[in-house]
């Protein structure tokens, strides 16, 4: 019965703020929105970067003069280092069947393609990764080889990259959420004080401090959920759009698939987010502005 | 039941409104607080339901210390007392039935009784078929009666009231005298705050009587 009426007064208290209702939850949504992102974003790097890992470490490619025995020679070569975990070999053929694979909704784009282009490659892992240095000098100097690629570069560049994006999506959803935060104090504020005889009148016949700062503090909880709800519907709806996107950039990456269970998680922790940075929020507002 | 004990409030700009104020009123008794404008009155009522605390001294009600009293504590002292503002404090935006009802909801009451009572106490000051009118269509009288309402419904032992004829015409102020002194017969102590004489000199209770924030005259029972 009292969670009725606290209910139907957070209600009431929200209609009549209007547009400043309108105003924190559009803000709170956006805040949730770039935090919802910015998780999809270091999820997504921490994929790219566990698959660059677990790739071949260097890949060496070879001249077009280099056959296939100078090749088998480098590789026993290597392998008799016995630092080399795995060797595989790429041939010029096999090349062209894996591009060809990845490509292979653009006919036009494969029309003109020949084996010829592609280098024929080995890509090497070493047991221990300290040891990729001594292989990659080790295939420098090889005859026939055209160019070695060191993995260890593309991964700390990455991970340099990756590192970048954490620390400004992080800052980005700190600053909205402080942005948040002050919305929903004002919004509560100004609902406070247009409620300020109410309130007088609440307090002179005894009303309980959780009865009469219940519904300021439940209002500044709903704009967390309501923003939280709403972000989370855009999300969903954006992410299976976005996908070809992300798949066309991140080629050969596999890519977790969207699912109830993700959607649920997501929902969970923006509600979460939300009932805190609107708990804050109205608790602010009436700690200053309402004294029982 | 409400005892000041060498009671003085001054505010920060000097101004004095109570001077070693020394009362004494006991459960069940009518007394009306009488003096020019700012002679005390309000203040006086204000320190009984903690909206102000003495600057020295202590309040007493119903054997709690008022300056000892925690925050959290306050609404159980209050709701020992129903309070009749001089302007009447009426939610414009709520009809009179809500008004009344804001008293039991405060308490957390459930709606069936919020309704039975509500109902019974309109009935008690005539205001029966005016439930669901809206403040501002009332006369000042009845405005007074809905306030007194309010104060009332949640059966307080003390009801306090700022110059309850202060803001109706004369007819009107004796109809609500007589609902006080009715009150009061019920067991109900009530202190009467007013500048009215024609109503006090004719109703014969005990008067308490400030000047400049002394006590110049208490007819004591």
């Amino acid at each position: 019965m009292r969670l009725k009426k606290l209910t139907n007064t957070t209600i009431k208290n929200v209609k009549r703020s209007g547009w400043s209702s309108i105003t924190a939850i559009i803000v709170m949504t956006l805040t949730f929105f770039v935090t919802s992102i910015f998780i999809i974003t270091a999820y997504l790097s921490n994929s790219v970067l566990g698959y660059l890992e677990q790739k071949a470490q260097i890949t060496a490619f070879f001249k077009d003069s280099a056959d296939e025995a100078k090749i088998m020679d480098a590789k026993k070569a290597l392998e008799d280092t016995n630092l080399v975990s795995s060797i595989t070999y790429t041939s010029k053929d096999e090349a062209l069947k894996i591009y060809m694979g990845q490509h292979k909704n653009e006919p036009l784009l494969l029309e003109s393609l020949s084996s010829n282009i592609f280098p024929a490659s080995l890509d090497v892992r070493a047991k221990n990764i300290k040891d990729l240095t001594t292989l990659a000098g080790m295939l420098e100097k090889m005859d026939g080889v055209e160019e070695v690629v060191f993995y260890k570069d593309v991964i700390s560049t990455f991970e340099k990259w990756a590192t970048a994006i954490k620390i400004t999506g992080l800052s980005l959803v700190g600053i909205l959420s402080l942005i948040s935060i002050l919305v929903v104090l004002v919004t509560i504020t100004s609902s406070i004080h247009s409620r300020k005889e109410e309130i007088i009148v609440m307090r002179l016949v005894g009303g309980s401090d959780w009865y009469i700062r219940g519904p300021f503090l439940m209002q500044g909880i709903l704009y967390g959920l309501i923003s939280a709800v709403l972000s989370t519907v855009v999300i969903t709806a954006l992410i299976p759009a976005a996908y070809p996107y992300i798949n066309n950039v991140l080629t050969g990456i596999p890519m977790p698939k969207l699912r109830v269970y993700t959607v649920g998680i997501f929902l969970i922790i923006e509600s979460l987010f939300g009932i805190v940075l609107g708990t804050i929020g109205s608790l602010v507002a009436l700690r200053k502005y309402l004294k029982v | 039941m409400i005892k000041f004990e060498d009671v003085s409030k001054k505010y920060d700009d000097g101004t004095i409104s109570l001077d070693e104020i020394n009362i004494s009123i006991l459960g069940g008794e009518f007394v009306f607080i009488t003096g020019s404008s700012g002679a005390g009155k309000t203040s006086l009522l204000r320190l009984i339901i903690r909206e102000d605390l003495p600057s020295s001294g202590e309040v007493f009600v119903d054997d709690m210390a008022i300056t000892k009293i925690k925050d959290k504590d306050v609404p159980e002292l209050r709701r020992k007392i129903g309070y009749i503002f001089q302007d009447f404090k009426l939610l414009s935006n709520k009809t009179v039935f809500e008004n009344v009802s804001l008293a039991l909801e405060a308490l957390g009451r459930g709606d069936k009784e919020i309704q039975k009572s509500v109902n019974d106490v309109l009935k008690l000051v005539g205001l029966a078929d005016k439930k669901g009118a809206f403040p501002d269509t009332l006369s000042g009288g009845e405005k007074q009666r809905v306030a007194i309402s309010r104060a009332l419904v949640s059966e307080p032992k003390i009801l306090l009231a700022d110059e309850p004829t202060g803001m109706i015409d004369s007819t009107t102020g004796w109809e609500i005298m007589g609902l006080l002194e009715k009150i009061n017969t019920w067991g109900t102590t009530v202190v009467v705050a007013t500048h009215n004489l024609d109503i006090v000199n004719s109703l014969k209770k005990r008067n308490i009587r400030l000047d400049k924030g002394k006590i110049v005259k208490d007819d004591k029972k």
